[in-house]
């Protein structure tokens, strides 16, 4: 039998669908591909708006043709000419829309539908917004709806919300089963390597030059939230380190050489003072940062290196969750190995000569290394330093040497970088350490939200006693000579923030707002974004904690059982194939009781001429019977017996139930 | 190439077997849970091959979005199963009229599908082999929806209802549900009229007395007449005769030319198929000249009349011959 349907043009109702859902799924692509690109492709479902209005149908296969190249060519030409993620995206793109140019058959449409539904999916891979999930779900209800109104009758203009009611109710019915598939279905390791889409690093770098945080400390965007499982320190300790900066050229800090990575004692992880859950935003980069020395990442996958810093396994490209165990104690245990001293020395051959000989001076004349830090703070202090963001640009071979002495204006990377450069010279082992500070905590949900502006830049000496200690020589600035509006300074200064956060809170709603959308992206990411094989199998062991493998099977069944029963209650599926009219029933339960006395009716054959042949073998019930089949015609065939149906109906039933 | 067109008819054999025992034929045909079959569509196939796709990009991306995403469709895809089965469940067929044909033409059934309850029902496809169209029935409003399925009639006689599949996408497309449909219904291939252009055989010419132009009837009073052995006693008129020494008759006429008689044994050179054949088109002849005639088959007779029900009934007759209703 031919699918003749299939070759079925479709008709309005569903084009209007169509091009809604086209213009929903093209829309979000505006954030990772061009906008104009994507303004040029939205105008093909436009054009098919307009084709339908005009009742215009066909275009010859030469300008359709012709679309296709100009199509490919401008892809080429908007710089899509790598093999990459994003230009097979565009690609896909294309045909979704230059299906527009064709006359479609129910088929057509079908496959748009599924390219619409893959093309959702391809949004969750440029951003995991809860916005971006809203916008999906609309997406999904659009192509969902016009599936189903392909195959209704064409409703006509006002029609084009009757196959809305089945969608809707498709989605949300099926949502139970999604969810029980969600946690309960293993997911699999990449299968293959594929092209990353290119995503921007955000946030620190590993490289860093003094004057490279400023453009951070300007965005409010979200690093990473914190929450404690426990204690949590005062707010002043929060200098959460993600780099460690070893290597300095006279320009630029890198990381150095790599090194190796570092575990710990059991009794140094029992002794951990804080437990805290990390959640990572996109960075491209593999650093996450933690506080103090972490001693056991409890999840998520990554190691703990040398340098006391926590690396994720793979670049964080998307909202990634780390489970970390920190302690604060441990500085003093570690010993500075020959190769670490080296490293943690080592200076340009020349350069920034003045900056050296200062140092040298100063040094001479303290008594002790504790001595000559708090001297050099204490110049920072007294002297004319500034912190501002936008100081005069250093370009210089001895930056730092102009930065000193002669400028005397910059931020915290400048005060770091100087710092260091500092200690170095007079041979105390130092290293500039990047991150961030401080945050802004949410008391009613108990996380710390840290935000791009929070980066920081500090350093660390090693003192023999001590261990590496922390220094920040920024904040040692005198706070009357920070030239930036307050907002800007806040984002070096915590404490002042989350004071004055706290007194708007008071009176601003909006702050509010934010604070409670904020609070949402947290649990959005925390708890639907993040969650991955570790987080699946975490939950299922929570669910089932010691439980025998069979009652678990059970649970399972029972819950896809329970599920099944909904549907089919819900759906109607469960209904007895009976008649549901109660005269029906009645009938029914006449021809049973005629049954026993071995009289069936026959396919076809009315009532009356039923209950005829029944008088006759059952003549003491005649009365009956007659009267029986009289009620029932007047009952189904005449307005006055409709009229008092009940009556007709009760009287019925009895005069069965006497039979 | 023999052997798989063996095997093909083995299966087809098997198959036809399997479903007549299934669904053994009746005058209504309610679409229960067990006569309801369902696989995917060829739709539905590459919509498999499209949650592939997506399958792939949430596990290389360990996208955990994607995957919720994924998981939705696989469980919109699971609940559209009961979407469509639940499409057919509970529609019940009967054929309410059935539409003869001569045979080389078609007949038709005048099937009605029916559904209980408050659910609508959408693009629900009545089809067969055997028929050339496909009937698209949606029950939104309507409880009920009466389509004609018009079946050619290769031969002869009885044609029962054939085995009908009705079968629904809705509402994805992406799965097919199916139920075969088997009515006890048939409806009658009269007999091609084809004129074999032969004349009677010499039995007719005997009868030529009612070739006359007036032929005795019963209508119209004519004349008196004396008798003739022969004639009824009703006929006589006891007045007149009283008159006179001879039995006077009233003879009536027909005003209509003479009865035709279209008779089996007329034709006795033809085979049966094509003697049938020969009546059917003296009979359709007949009825356009607007003539009376009768039909008179072996243990058979139609008296002579006229008009549209006596000439169906003429088909009817003519159509039967020589077969036993199927049951």
């Amino acid at each position: 039998m031919s699918d003749l349907t299939a070759l079925q043009t479709i008709h309005r109702t569903t084009l209007i669908w169509l091009i809604i859902s086209q213009l929903l799924v093209l829309l979000p692509f505006v954030q990772s591909h061009s906008l104009w690109l994507v303004l040029l492709m939205l105008l093909c479902p436009l054009w098919r708006g307009w084709a339908l209005h005009r009742s215009l149908l066909t275009i010859p296969a030469a300008a359709k043709y012709g679309t296709l190249l100009a199509g490919l060519a401008l892809l080429y030409v908007s710089g899509y000419q790598r093999y990459s993620f994003d230009t097979m995206v565009a690609i896909v793109l294309l045909g979704f829309v230059l299906k527009n140019l064709e006359t479609w058959g129910r088929r057509d449409a079908l496959v748009l539908v599924f390219t619409g539904y893959f093309l959702s999916a391809v949004h969750f891979v440029y951003s995991q917004a809860p916005w971006q999930a809203g916008f999906t779900f609309l997406t999904l209800l659009a192509l969902t709806c016009c599936a189903i109104s392909l195959y209704r009758s064409d409703e006509g203009r006002g029609g084009v919300m009757v196959s809305l009611r089945p969608a809707l109710q498709m989605l949300l019915l099926s949502l139970p089963l999604a969810l029980l598939l969600f946690v309960l279905v293993p997911r699999l390791p990449p299968l293959w390597l594929i092209p990353q889409h290119s995503q921007a690093t955000t946030g620190l770098s590993e490289e860093i030059r003094p004057g490279d945080i400023a453009s951070l400390v300007k965005s409010d965007k979200v690093a990473f939230r914190v929450n404690f499982l426990g204690d949590m320190p005062p707010q002043e300790q929060w200098y959460w380190r993600a780099l460690v900066f070893q290597h300095f050229d006279g320009k630029s800090w890198t990381l150095g050489e790599p090194l190796p990575a570092l575990t710990f004692s059991q009794p140094a992880i029992e002794q951990a003072d804080y437990h805290y859950q990390l959640v990572m935003q996109e960075s491209g980069q593999q650093w996450v940062p933690a506080l103090d020395t972490p001693v056991k990442l409890l999840q998520g996958k990554g190691s703990i290196r040398q340098q006391r810093i926590l690396q994720s396994r793979v670049p964080i490209n998307s909202v990634m969750g780390f489970e970390v165990l920190s302690n604060t104690a441990l500085p003093q245990q570690f010993k500075l190995r020959a190769f670490e001293r080296r490293m943690a020395l080592r200076l340009p051959r020349s350069g920034n000569e003045k900056l050296r000989r200062w140092a040298r001076d100063l040094y001479l004349s303290s008594n002790s290394n504790t001595e000559f830090i708090q001297q050099v703070l204490n110049h920072i202090r007294q002297d004319n330093f500034y912190y501002t963001l936008t100081p005069p640009t250093q370009q210089s071979e001895s930056s730092l040497d102009e930065f000193w002495f002669e400028v005397q204006q910059g931020f915290c990377s400048h005060y770091a970088s100087a710092f260091v450069f500092i200690m170095r010279s007079v041979g105390i082992p130092a290293r500039m350490v990047g991150g961030y500070l401080g945050g802004r905590y949410n008391a009613a949900q108990g996380y710390i939200t840290v935000r791009q502006m929070d980066a920081h830049a500090w350093a660390e000496v090693w003192l023999p006693e001590e261990g590496w200690q922390r220094v920040d020589p920024t904040a040692a600035v005198a706070p009357e000579r920070v030239r930036e509006d307050l907002s800007e300074l806040f984002a070096d200064t915590p404490q002042l923030l989350s004071e004055l956060a706290g007194r708007a809170s008071s009176f601003k709603p909006l702050y509010r707002l934010q604070l409670w959308m904020d609070n949402f992206e947290y649990h959005w990411q925390r708890w639907v974004v993040q969650f991955d094989e570790d987080s699946r199998m975490g939950l299922i062991n929570r669910l089932f904690a010691q439980r025998h493998l069979l009652e678990k099977v059970l649970w399972i069944a029972g819950a896809f059982a329970l599920l099944t029963v909904f549907w089919l209650v819900l759906l109607g599926g469960l209904r007895r194939n009976t008649e549901s009219r109660p005269i029906v029933k009645v009938l029914v339960r006449l021809e049973k009781k005629l049954s026993k006395r071995g009289l069936t009716r026959d396919p076809g054959e009315g009532l009356a001429a039923f209950l005829r042949r029944a008088e006759q073998q059952w003549p003491e019930r005649q009365d009956e019977l007659r009267r029986l089949v009289g009620l029932f015609y007047q009952l189904e065939y005449t307005p006055a017996g409709r009229a008092s149906a009940a009556e007709s109906l009760r009287e019925i039933k009895c005069l069965v139930k006497a039979l | 190439m023999k052997l798989v067109d063996n095997g093909r008819r083995l299966w087809q054999r098997r198959r036809r077997r399997w479903i007549d025992g299934r669904h053994p034929s009746q005058p209504k045909n309610c679409v229960g849970m067990r006569s309801i079959y369902i696989l995917p569509s060829r739709m539905g196939l590459v919509f498999l091959l499209f949650m592939l796709f997506i399958f792939l990009l949430a596990a290389n991306y360990q996208n955990a979005l994607i995957f919720a995403l994924f998981f939705w469709l696989v469980a919109l895809a699971v609940l559209n199963l009961h979407y469509t089965h639940n499409n057919l469940l509970g529609l019940s067929l009967s054929c309410v009229a059935v539409r003869h044909g001569f045979a080389g033409e078609t007949v038709a059934f005048d099937i009605e599908i029916s559904r209980r309850g408050k659910r609508g029902r959408f693009a629900l496809m009545l089809g067969g082999e055997e028929t050339a169209l496909e009937h698209r029935v949606d029950l939104a409003e309507a409880a009920t929806q009466t389509v004609t399925v018009a079946v050619p009639a290769q031969r002869r006689g009885y044609v029962t209802c054939p085995q009908l599949t009705l079968y629904t996408l809705y509402p994805l497309g992406i799965a097919r549900a199916w139920s075969y449909v088997r009515l006890s219904a048939y409806a009658l291939a009269y007999p091609s009229p084809v004129d074999a252009e032969i004349v009677r055989e010499s039995a007719t010419v005997l009868e030529g007395v009612e070739h006359s132009q007036v032929s005795t009837g019963v209508s119209d009073f004519e004349e008196l007449r004396s008798y003739v052995p022969g004639d009824r006693l009703s006929r006589v008129h006891w007045a007149a005769s009283s008159r006179s020494s001879i039995l006077q008759v009233k003879h009536f006429v027909d005003p209509v030319a003479q009865d035709e008689w279209l008779r089996w044994e007329d034709y006795g050179v033809l085979p049966t198929e094509a003697r049938l054949q020969h009546l059917m088109y003296l009979v359709q002849q007949t009825e356009q000249q607007h003539q009376a005639y009768g039909l008179e088959l072996p243990d058979f007779q139609l008296k002579p009349a006229q008009g549209p029900a006596h000439f169906q009934a003429c088909c009817e007759a003519l159509a039967r011959y020589g077969l036993k209703a199927p049951t």
